[in-house]
């Protein structure tokens, strides 16, 4: 019986990092990155799945659609997705730095990252708290001019599952995040080893992306200036 | 490793098209344009800002084949996904069953309707 794994050279002057299924550095780095694209193509389909289900409701209806646009904030999420850009730069800096194996730069980047993070989940919140006031929360005493109500509901339904689905998504990205930098900061990367850290930028991209379409789906059908 | 990578006037770069794409968009969502034209200038503009984002910031660019094809398979899924779907609801008012499709908005509440009712949102195919 041949022995793929112990003919290959990978393992000879191995890295520590080197797990004992991959031949190399290499395809252990591109295992994991295919790896990462895989789940983020079943994400695709999440949040595909409740996109779906906003087109057929605005195709359905769309005056209640516009209607119901109009009453979100549309400075706030504007200035949201300025910061979540911002946010998705400084990852991509982040991770630029772990190609060069600068433990100090990817947690400098990193940080800046999840403060922008964090304050867009700030003005969502602020956001969810001022829709709650105005009466636009569905099931929550949820009123709205009559002859739109039941739709402009189900417009407000999207609204918040798929926002809501964002944040938490938003939530477990800041986490990692955290865990990332906490692990730089103990040397755990190198210019040989740092998959995590490229993987964790490709979770936090794939987050912005769901809010590049989120943005003008939801706040821009009937933008109205405060 | 036989890594490319790209540089940080690259990533600076990105997000000032990205930047300037989103003042577009919101810029455009102004302009009185029909639904249908701001749907078209609004969707072409998130996949734009899509498209830089995973060319760049994700690496695609620069990155494997293989991941190109999982990227491209998994859009292929989302246009089956969303595509089949809303070929049924655009096309559902060619009614077989002399039912009413969609329903409309303004009876949801109050008037039980029948279909008899409104015999203009029915084509009689039958």
């Amino acid at each position: 019986m041949s022995k793929i794994g112990q003919s290959d050279g990978g393992h000879a002057g191995g890295h520590a990092m080197l797990e004992e299924q991959f031949d190399s550095m290499r395809q252990q780095r591109e295992t994991g990155v295919l790896g990462m694209w895989t789940f983020l193509a079943t994400e695709v389909l999440l949040f595909g799945g409740l996109f779906t289900c906003y087109g057929a409701y605005r195709f359905t209806y769309p005056e209640a659609f516009h209607a119901a646009s109009g009453h979100l904030y549309m400075i706030l999420g504007t200035v949201n997705t300025l910061i979540l850009l911002g946010s998705s730069w400084m990852v991509a800096l982040a991770v630029h730095a772990a190609e060069r194996g600068e433990a100090r730069e990817i947690i400098r980047w990193l940080l800046v990252a999840i403060g922008l993070g964090t304050v867009f989940l700030v003005i969502k919140g602020m956001e969810y708290a001022l829709e709650y006031h105005e009466h636009l929360v569905p099931w929550l005493d949820f009123q709205f001019e009559e002859a739109h109500e039941k739709p402009a509901k189900m417009f407000f339904v999207s609204y918040f599952f798929m926002t809501g689905a964002h944040a938490l998504h938003m939530i477990i990205g800041l986490s990692v995040l955290g865990v990332i930098a906490w692990k730089a900061h103990r040397g755990r990367y190198s210019v040989e080893y740092h998959v995590p850290v490229e993987i964790a930028g490709l979770y936090w991209h794939f987050v912005d992306i769901v809010w590049i379409f989120l943005f003008p789906a939801l706040y821009l059908i009937n933008p109205k200036w405060p | 490793m036989s890594e490319a990578t790209l540089s940080q006037a690259v990533y600076r770069n990105v997000f000032l098209i990205l930047t300037l794409l989103l003042t577009l968009t919101v810029g455009a969502a102004f302009l009185p344009m029909g639904g249908g034209p701001a749907l078209a200038v609004a969707g072409a503009i998130a996949m734009t800002k899509a498209l830089l984002v995973v060319l760049y910031f994700m690496h695609v660019r620069v990155g494997s084949r293989l991941v190109q094809v999982f990227i491209i398979v998994s859009i292929l899924w989302l246009l089956l996904l969303v595509g089949l779907t809303m070929n049924d609801y655009m096309t559902r008012t060619w009614d077989v069953h002399g039912t009413t499709w969609p329903p409309i908005p303004v009876q949801l509440e109050d008037t039980p309707s029948s279909p008899t009712q409104e015999p203009e949102r029915t084509t009689g195919a039958h």
